[in-house]
Formats: C-alpha cells, structure tokens, sequence
C-alpha cells in the first residue's frame, strides 16, 4: 500500500486545507486562576502567579498591561488606565509586561508580587487587574472593516488586615413595569457605605395573604465595590398566585476572601 | 483511482475525528480555578447593502450594492427631502434634514470554525464569544480601542448581542454578556457545563449627510473591537 506521503499532490493539497481549517478552529485565551483576594497588613507583601493557557493551534502573542476596571451598576465589567480609580491598587503590583507567545498546550506563567506601602494610612479594600490581550489578526483589509481582540482581565483585590468597615445600605426597593412588554421587575438598589469591596447573595420572597412565604427566588451574586452601587432588576415571576401581595428582598452580603461583611439588609414592596 | 479515492476518505475521516475530539475536548480544563474565552470572529468586512428607512421628510427602502461612493450618494439622495410636503414653524432654528440611515451590513466575515447552533433562539449570528469557567459570575463588553481614521465622524459601529436591538459601540465599554449567580445576561447555556456563548452581529450606520463628499468605502479603514472579560 502506498504510504499517506506519498498521495497524489491534490489529495496532500485538499488534506492540507481542511489541516489549515483545523488551524484556525479555535482562537481562545484561558487564565488560571481568574482573581487573587488578599488580605495583607500595611508593608506586607504577597506573591502570586496567573498561568495563561491555550487551546487554540494558531501561536497567539499576547501583550500583558497593568489595568484599573469598575463595574456598572448593572454588573458590566469595563477597564480604564492603571491609577485612575481611586481605590487602584495598580501602583503596588509588580509584573513583567513583556509581550510573549501562547502556543497550545504550553503554558505561560506570569508571576505577580503586591507590596502595599508601610506608611500610607491605607484602609479597606484596594483593586487592580493584570490585563492579556491578544494581538488583532494580521493581514490587510479592502474596505471597511473591523478586527477583534480579546482581553482578560486577572483580577486582583488586596485588602489592609484589622481595618475592614464593612457596610451597606439598601436605597429603595420598587416595581417598575416594562412599557413595551408589560413585564414587570423590582427594582432595588443597594449602596457600599464602608471600606471593602462585598459579594451580595441572597433572595426574594413573595408572600400571600396569609402571611406565608408562596415563593422563594434566589438572588445571582453580585459584586459591590467600595463606593459602587449595585441595582438589581428582577423580573416578577408570571405564575405568581392570586393572592401574594408582597415581595420581600433579602441580602446577604459577603466581605473580602469570605469574611463577614456586615448585617444583612431587607426590604419589601406592595404588589397590589 | 479507485486507491485514491480510498486513501482521500481515510484521510479525511482521519482529519474529521481529530477535528470533532478537539471540539469535545478543547473545554475540559484542569485548573481548579478557569476562565477562557473564544471568540470566533476574526475580522469583519463591511458592505453597502443597504436597507434605508424613514418616516418624514424622506422615505428609502433598499439595496444599493457593494460598497462604492455612487452607492453612499444613491442611498442618502433618498433620505434626503427634495421637496418638505409641509412646514410647521417651531419658534427655533434647526430641524432634522435627513430621516433614517443607511447600513452596512458584514460580509466576508472571517470566522474560526467552532460552530455554535443556535436551535431555536431565533438568532442568526454572524460570530459568537464562548466563555468557559468554573466561576460563579463573569462579565464580558465590548469597547472600541481603535476606531476607523478616515469615516469615524460618519458612521456608527453597532453591535447586536442576545438583545433584540443593536447598540452603538464606543470607547466607553458595552456589556455583552455576563453571569451573574445563575442569572445570564445576554448570554445563553449552551449542552456544555460550565460553557457559555454570546451571539454577534455587527453593522455599520452611515448617520452623517456631511459624509457625501468624504467616504471613499473601497478605501481601506479599520477599526479595532476589544472584548474585554473578567470574573470579578
């Protein structure tokens, strides 16, 4: 039998477009682990390490910054220059920035260390992210066009041990009715008030006439930043019963690396 | 021939496995703690199909061909009133001069070739951004990093995600998905644990008259989309 190599060029030839499909079949950038929580004393220092992987066969350079994020009430992630917010922690971070190659199935570790500052009267939580982003495809476009990149945002939160305020405040909590859709949804803000970033769990009761709880919902888990404001919107379930009259919110907030985080907040609302 | 034609399909076969193992494979990570992100959308060019529509003063449905200057003149000179039917004396200066807008549609979108069906959503993406994590929440936008040099002031890059309605994008980041809880936004469970995807669509909207006598669409301009994603 004639060995593969030796096929006919146009059997190689088709063979090498569907390899050079497969080339191309994924493009992708994973990091592990996604988030540091540290807790340190004023002059402490910690260590750590994102190790970058791929899966994808094209190589991918991938260029690495140092990077400030908020988020939006409405949970939305998005980035600005390191040191433009004002909790950064973006000066106290060392890592290497040099642009390097992804290649598949070899992983890249980026090693980080966070001094925070002996003198500075630091409190509460401080935040920044090591960014890796993907360099655009090459290659010239006729026309109008656009090109992608990726960016991830490793994310690293350290928080000065023994002067953690956790506190929180919840500013409302109304029904609001869609005006296209009808649909209707609580809408219930809650505010940080102390000095560390929080997670918010927690649920939502409808309770009837009879003063029982008809139906529980469980809250997604939110992310409250120091001086954020987190908005909930829910959607009021459609099969609520006749006779549920109230709808009762209740957050359990979380402080940094699972600490306490303050007293849990309730509020309610009439629905009828 | 006979041979060939054998040898061809084990080949193939052969090509077809490796590339359904790395499709079932590719996902499972090791890492006690992950996140990875794909997109499969490399590049996307935009043409003048355009589909023009407005109320008053001016009406235009239609297509208008690739993307030439005749075809920009085409579309506006149809938005554009020739004649108002009437006029309302508002006590100030200014009133809208052009109703509607003409859009680029994406063509010659250069995809990697992991597929997502889309069963019975109703969407018909062009692209989609895959997130695999054992995170609880994560959050994904999108922001222009670097706009086009010659058309920016004339037209609008949007982009459609799970929503119904497309957006336009800017500097400033746009979500696009996230996880929060067990709540997505956006975004939808694909028959992968722990896997996610979110559905793109992109178009350009030429929003500016005044681009009449300066977009040349056969030159080439590029703008630069980052999709930004984190589990905060």
């Amino acid at each position: 039998m004639t060995p593969w190599y030796k096929a006919p060029r146009k059997y190689l030839l088709v063979g090498g477009f569907v390899l050079a499909s497969l080339a191309l079949a994924q493009a992708g950038i994973g990091i592990a682990p996604p988030r540091y929580e540290l807790l340190l004393k004023r002059g402490g220092t910690a260590n750590g390490q994102f190790t970058l992987f791929s899966r994808t066969a094209e190589d991918q350079r991938i260029s690495v910054s140092k990077v400030d994020w908020l988020l939006k009430p409405d949970g939305a992630l998005f980035s600005l220059p390191a040191g433009s917010v004002p909790f950064s922690a973006a000066a106290w971070i060392s890592v290497a920035t040099d642009p390097f190659v992804l290649t598949s199935g070899q992983p890249v570790d980026t090693r980080f260390s966070l001094e925070l500052p002996q003198n500075d009267p630091l409190e509460g939580s401080y935040w920044t992210a090591v960014a890796f982003t993907t360099e655009p495809k090459p290659g010239g476009v006729s026309g109008l066009a656009a090109k992608f990149q990726t960016r991830l945002l490793a994310v690293v939160y350290v928080t000065v041990q023994g002067t953690e305020q956790p506190a929180t405040e919840l500013q409302g909590v109304t029904v609001v009715a869609d005006k296209d859709s009808g649909k209707r949804y609580l809408v219930a803000d809650v505010a940080n008030t102390g000095n560390v970033y929080l997670r918010l769990n927690g649920e939502l009761r409808f309770v009837n006439t009879a003063g029982e709880v008809a139906q529980r919902l469980e809250l997604p888990e939110r992310v409250l930043l120091r001086e954020g404001l987190v908005r909930y919107r829910l959607a009021l379930p459609e099969d609520l019963p006749d006779d549920v009259i109230l709808a009762q919110i209740e957050i359990q907030p979380q402080g940094p690396a699972g600490s306490y985080g303050g007293p849990p907040l309730y509020g309610e609302v009439p629905l009828r | 021939m006979m041979k060939n034609a054998i040898r061809l399909l084990v080949l193939a076969g052969a090509l077809l496995s490796v590339g359904a193992l790395a499709q079932s494979t590719q996902f499972n990570f090791s890492y006690p703690d992950y996140f990875y992100v794909f997109t499969n959308l490399a590049s996307e060019k935009f043409d003048f199909t355009a589909t023009a529509a407005g109320s008053n003063p001016g009406t235009a449905t239609g297509t208008y061909g690739p993307a030439t200057k005749n075809s920009f003149d085409s579309c506006l000179d149809t938005l554009l009133a020739s004649a108002p039917a009437s006029v309302t004396a508002q006590g100030s200066m200014g009133s809208n001069q052009m109703s509607g807008s003409c859009d680029f549609v994406a063509t010659d979108t250069t995809k990697d070739s992991f597929s997502v069906d889309w069963g019975s959503t109703g969407e018909t993406a062009e692209g989609a951004v895959l997130v695999a994590t054992n995170k609880n929440s994560w959050a994904a936008a999108a922001r222009i990093d670097s706009n086009f040099s010659q058309v920016a002031n004339y037209v609008d890059l949007q982009l459609r995600t799970g929503s119904s309605t497309f957006s336009t994008l800017s500097a400033s980041a746009t979500n696009i998905g996230s996880l929060s809880g067990g709540s997505l936004s956006n975004a939808y469970y694909t028959n992968y644990v722990n896997i996610y995807v979110v559905p793109l669509q992109y178009k350009l909207v030429l929003t500016n008259p005044l681009a009449i006598p300066v977009i040349d669409a056969s030159s080439p301009d590029t703008a630069t989309v980052v999709y930004e994603a984190g589990t905060p």
